[in-house]
């Protein structure tokens, strides 16, 4: 395939696959409660995500090994079971919320209950990974994801100021109650920098075969199509200030989001909501059952493969088996979906310095990357916003459990 | 560090960090919390009732809506702050609750 087509399709990926349930849930929830203050959040958990992802394809295209693989051989699999249990955790939480997103979906347009729904879109997740191929899951759901687009239009039928839009970018303190505005804060960054992205992309790298010819490529994918997606966030955000937080409305209910598009666009508003929510949702929810299985494969060396029949990669396939069916299980228990959703969103935040420091350690090493390893300016970047993340994280969390 | 040293330290960091985050509620808080729940229900409704009046969202979703509020409001009214609200934000949830109803009942009939 050319590089220009490459460069194409990794951007509408980027744009389409960006959305899902956590950065809805966040975004509409800070959106609602704070208007366009935590805009900033937003914008440094997208520059944080496209040095990741441009560093997992870096290190897939110049050292053939996917992210998992690598810190298996280069700290031994003592240490890596800790980055391992705690992506597969909180990955497993998130991929509940993106079942129950999708789950949600045909309850808005049906009436009937999402818990109904769940165990079908578990099954549906499922055979589309077991029936299908690795360019199908990835591009596929991507490019219908475009559907997102829609808060764009929405955003702007609602005259969001542009303006102070752009100048909410710039960190601010929170104007009324702290402990939520820091919470909201961390789950948006914990939505924005899910491990899931970067290790999904590693993997995906492999599977497409990049060499050191597609370094340009890489960073044009990653810099971009994490910057374009990162804008439908901020659409988000956008249109529920303009709707939600004018009126005084807190989300605390999925139900009540979609008004957010239903009141600027109409029945096509309503509409393409739906869509968004199942599309997106489902979208996320194929990648994380294979990003679990990816991990756990290529961590301990066994046969994997989106793009091999299942029974040639048995053990690869039986653990995004499990992780499907089991996850669809949760919502099914009666957990609110929305708080499952920001909680998890938190917790990706808190467990950020576990999965991203083994990252960044790997980056910096010749035997990996040659003379392609890390800028400083990429590892303080990193850093920075992956401590922040787990510290504001450690006080935040209880406090919001306390005052909820 | 001695281990005194560290807890002094780790006490210090956060009589400087929870006043930020605004730690502790006060009754006081909590009922502002109970009225902002209550009102932010209110608006729903009122602009469920909207949308649903354009021809926006299908009766099947604002029956969704009707009954997420309806739910919102049975559980503030097991709290104790419910009897402390201003009586207007209580009759403004309770108004509109029953206005989106009728909205729903009527699309069901027509």
């Amino acid at each position: 395939m050319s590089k220009l087509l490459e460069i194409a399709l990794g951007l509408v990926t980027g744009i389409g696959g960006f959305l899902e349930a956590g950065s809805l849930a966040t975004s509409a929830q800070a959106g609602a409660s704070f208007g366009l203050q935590l805009v900033w959040a937003i914008a440094l958990g997208v520059i944080c995500i496209a040095f990741l992802v441009e560093m997992a394809g870096r290190l897939a295209a110049v050292s053939k090994h996917t992210l998992p693989d690598a810190m298996r051989e280069r700290f031994g699999i003592r240490f890596f079971t800790v980055p391992l249990v705690a992506v597969v955790l909180v990955s497993f939480l998130v991929l509940a919320s993106e079942i129950g997103g999708v789950a949600l979906s045909l309850q808005l347009a049906t009436g009937i209950g999402f818990r109904w729904w769940e165990p079908a879109v578990a099954i549906a997740v499922w055979l589309l990974l077991w029936a299908h191929n690795f360019g199908l899951v990835e591009k596929g759901a991507s490019l219908l994801g475009l559907v997102t687009l829609v808060f764009v239009v929405g955003a702007l039928k609602l005259h969001t100021p542009l303006g102070e839009v752009g100048a909410r970018v710039v960190p601010s303190l929170p104007e009324h109650d702290p402990a939520k505005y820091w919470f909201m804060a961390v789950s948006i960054l914990g939505a924005s920098v899910s491990p899931y992205l970067f290790y999904f992309y590693s993997a995906g790298a492999i599977e497409d075969e990049w060499d050191e010819s597609y370094l340009g490529v890489n960073r044009l994918i990653a810099g971009l199509g994490m910057g374009f997606g990162g804008l439908v966030a901020i659409a988000v955000l956008a249109g529920a200030a303009m709707v939600f937080h004018q009126r005084g409305i807190e989300i605390e209910r999925y139900e009540q989001i979609p008004l957010m598009l239903a009141q600027p666009l109409g029945r096509w508003g309503f509409i393409l909501f739906v869509a968004s929510l199942g599309i997106a949702c489902f979208g996320a929810a194929l990648e994380i059952a294979l990003q679990i299985a990816y991990l756990v494969a290529q961590g301990f060396g066994w046969k994997w493969g989106e793009n091999i029949k299942p029974g040639q990669a048995a053990r690869f396939s039986l653990i995004y088996t499990i992780a499907a069916l089991l996850a669809g299980l949760v919502i099914f228990t009666g957990i609110d979906p929305l708080k499952l959703t920001i909680f998890s969103m938190a917790l990706t935040a808190l467990s950020l310095p576990v999965t991203v420091v083994p990252l960044l350690i790997i980056m910096n090493d010749r035997e990996y990357l040659g003379d392609n390893v890390n800028h400083w300016v990429a590892n303080a970047a990193v850093l920075f916003v992956s401590v922040l993340a787990c510290v504001v994280a450690l006080v935040a969390i209880p406090l919001q459990l306390m005052g909820s | 560090m001695t281990p005194r040293g560290r807890s002094h330290g780790v006490a210090a960091l956060l009589l400087i960090v929870l006043p930020l985050f605004g730690c502790g509620s006060s009754p006081q808080k909590k009922a502002e919390l109970a009225e902002q729940t209550v009102r932010s229900w209110a608006a729903t409704v009122r602009l469920a009732r909207e949308v649903l009046a354009s021809g926006a969202v299908s009766r099947v979703y604002a029956h969704q809506v009707l009954e997420a509020a309806k739910e919102a409001e049975q559980k503030q009214a097991k709290q104790p702050e419910w009897n402390r609200l201003p009586p207007d934000a209580r009759s403004e949830l309770d108004s509109g609750i029953r206005q989106l109803e009728a909205a729903v009942e009527a699309q069901g009939d027509s």
